[in-house]
């Protein structure tokens, strides 16, 4: 007997990966995706990488789980989906006088089957991605070799670990679900009419409710959001988030009934073109899988919005290099000999340029005493001073323009934080401790980084001649090398500035702190990378299997429906549309049905980054670089869903051309 | 005679309290061994809540089905699996055949589950396949034969266990008129030669000229019932016509 069982299993599951291709191809990915980031977050030389690394393996952890949850609900809405359209199937059997469980256990066998299926499939493919991902670290960390990936154990077991998981919870529901089957349900499911679970009426006045919900939401997390300074409040974000979920829902419980209204309302709507027929297919289908398009259209939301916030937070530190680092080397200190610092650079680096300049206190603090805002105080007491001709030639190295100024004359280069307060400051004219007395040019904020002002966010920018008499404060040195810095220089001039602070190791230099007079290019990289990987892997891996399973499962309904309304094609057919026509026709509905779950999700994740590039603005280029991100982020998006899309249009195509 | 089938004050209703539809409403007939029964009825009269419920995929709101002197009203899940597989036969409209299975493995389905040995459920394959004309098709898939020798298929695989009643629910429904005769003279055949009690549900008055008995149905009680006796097949027809008339209802006349 089971050995009939074992072979309609197998047999079954052939039939199935015909059927189920896509979906077979989004797991095996998935679990590729899951052992592959297994191996590179276990490896050991990707935790020497950088100290931050560590962080990576326990993020990685908890962003399996999430994944792990995903699959599972793929898999589990599958195998719901499979079971619905074999009900007739496992009808028959039961009529034969096969007992229930040994149908349950036919079905797990199959689903056991194509998921071991994929999970073996998954180690090779998962390796080879493993390197991929090794090379993409090459690139970003500037290393020399590729990482070598070790098959490990650990990789291997919590992949095991994710797939026993997946499949405990979906084999228990599987369970929970067959031991409530009737034999008459199987039989005459097909039969039964397809109900809409929510009535009309509330559908109608739930699409207003939803928007205005969604529009609450909005306002609520724009409003924590106002200005850089004040901390959004955690409780109302949650509050909003929550919001935004309902409105995500109820939106798509109602919209269906919301577009048949609209596009049946007028006769000239309603008898144009092929609207009759896809508003009622499309509308008929939301309606019975309103729940599943909720859960799709979140998912799409939340793909977007990690999306967005990963490429802000990329922006952010791209920024802060440039602010923190404009040059390779920055060495601040009152003396003026660098020979010794100079020394320690010129044993492994040829320096193209190299400028040394002074900058000047002017005591009679007319900025640092009209500042109201205590974040903007810093921990200098005095204001800085740098000559015009110095500025333009740090300008210059950065190429970029040079400033102007004309005799008596004064211009503040800022921080972005700053700059609204300075603007607000009634100092249009100040009087230097020497007695020159100027008057105010402008504020700028363009070409300004940290070291520049040493302690404050800010520095006044005066002609040559207004310095006379003034007390000099630092020496500085900038220096750019031919060879990219990196932490090992740091680690050797901080030793060489501060001995105390630094301990020397067999290994070479180990830093205990970062000193604030000395900036190395390739350490602030080397940091801002680490986290940056972080974040970018795990953004985009969500990112990617949030768009797979949402594309897989609007795949697998739209190919069943192929199969299962056929007719509807073949009536169209008989009626005399052309076959083009019906082409077009399910090219359209295809389409419907895949932007559906796509426009609110859009909406909502323009709306946030809009919201939050109010704080993150200070921190980016310019102030609309937030739009590009947002631009980018979609284009992506839509390059993957796309091809969901294109595999289930030509599968479609097949079904009804058959 | 045995009596294979014996319905006792069956009532079967649907809905809720304040809108009862009373599909069965009180139901006593018994079928003797080797007998070949029709029942007939109108499109909502009962007929297939009938069959549900004598083949245990439904269930009776009141009342008692024996099948071989077991009361299948009061048996539990698992004893029912059991039963079916061994007491009954079943012939769909539309065939019910498992499209991975090949029609050999299809009609053997049932048996292999017995536990029985391979070599007598081949012998006994061959044995019903030559009797319904299938033996040339027993390699096939469902898929590449047509909708008759389909349907003769599902009557092997009825009859394989050699059930104590075979039920049938429409069996010429989805089958062209030569199909449907061939396929009732196949029913003969199993009727006759192979000793087999056949309950059969039916609107078409052309296939239930076939049958010995006729029980007709009408708003969930038996209504009428005639026997074919000494009539030839056309005497029976005019017979079957005129109790149809008598009944009213949308029923297929003609064929």
């Amino acid at each position: 007997m089971l050995i009939l069982l074992n072979k309609l299993a197998i047999r079954n599951v052939k039939r199935s990966m015909k059927d189920y291709v896509i979906y077979l191809i989004t797991v095996t990915l998935a679990f590729s995706f899951l052992f592959a980031l297994n191996l590179v977050s276990n490896a050991k030389e990707v935790l020497a990488l950088s100290n931050i690394m560590e962080n990576f393996k326990m993020v990685m952890i908890v962003v399996n789980f999430i994944v792990v949850l995903i699959i599972c609900f793929l898999i589990n809405y599958t195998s719901k989906f499979m079971f619905q359209k074999r009900s007739k199937e496992f009808g028959t059997y039961l009529i034969l006088g096969i007992k229930k469980n040994q149908i349950t256990k036919l079905f797990t066998l199959e689903n056991l089957l194509l998921g071991v299926f994929s999970f073996l499939l998954s180690f090779p493919i998962g390796y080879f991605f493993s390197m991929l991902l090794s090379f993409i670290m090459m690139n970003i960390f500037e290393l020399p070799a590729l990482i070598k990936i070790n098959l490990s154990m650990e990789a291997f077991f919590l992949s095991f670990l994710s797939f026993l998981l997946i499949y405990f919870f979906v084999l228990f529901f599987l369970r929970k679900r067959m031991k409530k089957l009737k034999i008459y349900d199987l039989l005459y499911l097909e039969k039964k009419n397809e109900t809409a679970k929510i009535p009309t009426k509330i559908r109608h006045y739930g699409f207003f409710l939803s928007l205005s919900l969604g529009i609450l939401a909005f306002l609520l997390f724009d409003n924590q959001f106002k200005s850089i300074g004040v901390e959004p409040s955690m409780t109302i974000i949650l509050i909003s988030f929550f919001f935004m979920i309902l409105s995500i829902y109820g939106i798509t419980l109602t919209l269906a009934d919301f577009l048949v209204k609209f596009v049946l309302k007028s006769k000239n709507r309603k008898y144009k073109k092929d609207y009759l027929f896809i508003t009622r297919t499309f509308s008929s289908k939301i309606k019975t899988m309103s729940f599943t398009m909720g859960t799709l259209t979140f998912l799409i939301t939340l793909t977007l919005i990690a999306l967005n916030l990963s490429s802000l937070m990329k922006g952010m530190f791209e920024y802060q290099i440039k602010r923190n680092a404009p040059y390779e080397i920055i060495i601040s200190k009152k003396g003026m000999d660098f020979a010794e610092e100079f020394q320690i650079i010129k044993e492994n680096y040829s320096i193209t340029e190299q400028f040394h300049y002074q900058d000047y206190q002017d005591t009679n603090n007319n900025i640092r005493n009209k500042i109201q805002k205590e974040e903007h105080f810093g921990w200098k007491e005095i204001d800085n001073i740098i000559k015009l001709s110095d500025l333009n030639q740090l300008l210059l190295l950065q190429q970029k323009e040079p400033m102007y100024l004309n005799e008596f004359e004064f211009s503040i280069l800022c921080s972005k934080e700053i700059r609204k307060e300075l603007n607000q400051m009634d100092v249009n004219q100040i009087t230097l401790a020497n007695q020159i007395t100027l008057q105010k040019k402008e504020i700028k904020s363009d070409g300004y980084y940290s070291n520049l002002s040493f302690g404050l966010s800010y520095i006044i920018v005066v002609p040559d001649e207004a310095v006379k008499d003034l007390p000099s404060n630092l020496n500085h040195l900038i220096i750019n090398t031919k060879e990219k810095t990196n932490e090992n220089l740091a680690s050797e001039l901080s030793f060489q500035l501060a001995p105390d602070i630094c301990k020397k190791t067999d290994k070479g230099y180990d830093i205990c702190y970062y000193l604030s007079n000395l900036v190395v290019r390739g350490q602030k990289i080397a940091t801002n990378k680490g986290m940056l990987t972080i974040c970018s892997f795990v953004c985009f891996y969500m990112a990617f299997i949030f768009i797979s399973v949402a594309g897989t499962i609007l795949a697998i309904q739209s190919l069943s429906d192929a199969t299962k309304y056929k007719y509807r094609y073949t009536v169209l057919k008989k009626l005399g549309v052309r076959k083009e026509n019906i082409r077009k026709t399910i090219l359209k509905q295809l389409l419907l049905f895949f932007l559906f779950p796509v426009i609110y999700p859009i909406i909502i994740s323009f709306f946030t980054i809009f919201s939050m590039n109010r704080i993150f603005q200070i921190s980016l280029e310019t102030n609309t670089t937030y739009f590009t991100y947002f631009i980018i982020n979609l284009f992506l998006f839509i390059i993957i869903y796309f091809i969901y899309f294109l595999a289930t249009y030509f599968g479609y195509k097949k079904n009804i051309d058959e | 005679m045995e009596n294979i089938l014996k319905i006792e004050h069956v009532k079967k209703y649907y809905g809720e309290s304040s809108v009862i539809t009373k599909a069965l409403n009180g139901i006593n007939f018994s079928i003797e061994k080797g007998e070949f029964v029709a029942i007939m009825g109108s499109s909502g009269s009962g007929k297939t809540t009938l069959l549900n419920c004598i083949s245990t995929i439904g269930t009776v709101t009141s009342g008692t089905v024996f099948i071989n002197d077991f009361d299948i009203t009061k048996m539990n899940e698992n004893e029912l699996s059991d039963f079916r597989r061994t007491e009954l036969g079943f012939i769909f409209q539309d065939f019910n055949l498992l499209d991975t299975l090949t029609i050999e493995e299809n009609i053997a389905l049932s048996s292999i589950i017995n536990h029985q040995n391979p070599n007598e459920i081949e012998k006994r394959i061959q044995e019903i396949a030559i009797q319904l004309g299938i033996e040339g098709i027993l390699k096939k898939f469902p898929y590449e034969v047509s909708g008759g020798q389909k349907q003769r298929c599902a009557c092997a695989r009825a009859l394989i266990q050699s059930p104590k009643l075979i039920l049938a629910d429409e069996p010429t429904g989805a089958l062209d008129s030569k199909s449907s005769r061939m396929l009732l003279e196949t029913m003969i055949k199993m009727n006759q030669g192979l000793k087999a009690t056949i309950l059969m549900v039916t609107h078409d008055a052309f296939s239930a000229s076939f049958v010995s008995r006729i029980l007709f149905l009408k708003d969930g009680k038996i209504f009428n019932e005639i026997r074919k006796g000494e009539k030839t097949r056309k005497e029976f027809f005019e017979e079957i016509l005129d109790v149809l008339n008598l009944l009213g209802g949308d029923v297929d006349l003609v064929k």
